[in-house]
């Protein structure tokens, strides 16, 4: 019985291993949805509109209050 | 604020530049005004495209003002949308910086924190991406590595040698992150008949150091703030002929903490 339960630990191990880190959002690779929001004039912002000649960086944050 | 502090190393570079949070406007504007800040910050107040992203912040409780709140980080993309790096971090206290993403993504030399030091067989430049920290903040530091004439130092993984190795001092101020390597050069070495992975002339190590809280950096820090954090580079150079002394070369960065912005909107904007 305790050679099988070892056995059976390892590979949970090595699969635990692979998955630490959490993926957040959309994979590399795939389109930013489009959006329509208003930004701190009342000025409404689409992605085309962000995007620059080299693209754009989207910085979500928590809250500018707390 | 760090991303407005950088704001035109994003337009130098031609990137469009935005923050999105679940804040109202009227919260935004009154944040955007003291603080000074020039690019667009977006209102997402239903939380509707951090919820199409898959980022939203489950662990609050849906009763919770907090509730709606995204994971922190950021997306960057090409000209046409797509995206082609994220940088979140799985501890929602820590933070990349806007200089650490410029710096890992695009290049971006940093410019803060310098110092030069000479050793045998080589002079460096360290300097990290930010000079001024905060709590949870995560930066790089960097060495910008120049040997001299003839002479190569040893990649790690090399087998008979000593390979080039950079330590970080163990300190509570900050938790430092892997050593990014260059990809070495396959050096063949005639004397000996031997091919081997090494660098010569200039080449660039980073790694990123995640800053402690407050009580944990204090201690370190001067009244103004100031602190070091300190390391070894450790390396053998070696030229056509000979290879030298193994040496350790003391690193070190000076940098300025701060602590968090706590200020408050007025009590009629805040979300209840």
């Amino acid at each position: 019985m305790l050679a099988i339960g070892r056995v059976a630990v390892i590979p949970l191990l090595l699969v635990c291993a692979s998955i630490d880190a959490r993926d957040y959002g959309p994979p590399v690779g795939s389109q930013m949805p489009s959006f329509d929001l208003k930004d701190q004039d009342g000025k409404g912002h689409t992605l085309a509109s962000l995007l620059g000649p080299k693209g754009a960086v989207i910085v979500f944050f928590r809250s500018a209050d707390w | 604020m760090e991303l407005e502090q950088n704001r035109g190393e994003f337009l130098k570079l031609g990137l469009g530049l935005a923050a999105v949070s679940y804040d109202s406007e009227a919260v935004l504007y009154t944040f955007a005004g003291r603080k000074g800040i020039h690019f667009p910050l977006l209102s997402d107040q239903d939380s509707k495209i951090i919820r199409e992203l898959g980022i939203l912040n489950e662990t609050v409780e849906k009763t919770n003002p907090n509730f709606g709140i995204p994971y922190p980080g950021s997306f960057v993309l090409d000209s046409k949308g797509v995206i082609v790096a994220k940088y979140f971090e799985d501890d929602y206290r820590q933070r990349y910086t806007a200089a650490d993403l410029l710096m890992h993504q695009f290049g971006v030399i940093p410019a803060q924190a310098r110092s030069d030091v000479q050793g045998k067989q080589l002079k460096l430049t360290a300097a990290a991406s930010n000079a001024v920290v905060t709590v949870g903040q995560r930066v790089a530091l960097t060495l910008d590595i120049e040997l001299k004439p003839n002479m190569h130092v040893y990649a790690p993984g090399v087998e008979g040698y000593i390979p080039i190795d950079w330590t970080m001092n163990e300190s509570d101020a900050g938790q430092e992150h892997a050593v990014s390597f260059p990809k070495p050069e396959m050096l063949h070495l005639p004397a000996i008949d031997e091919t081997v992975p090494a660098y010569t002339g200039r080449f660039r190590l980073t790694r990123d150091v995640t800053i402690g809280s407050a009580d944990k950096v204090k201690p370190f820090a001067d009244a103004s703030g100031y602190f070091t954090l300190e390391g070894m580079l450790r390396y053998q150079a070696c030229d056509d002929r000979v290879c030298y002394i193994p040496q350790n070369l003391p690193v070190k960065w000076t940098l300025q903490f701060q602590d968090l912005d706590r200020q408050r909107v007025p009590a009629e904007l805040q979300r209840k």
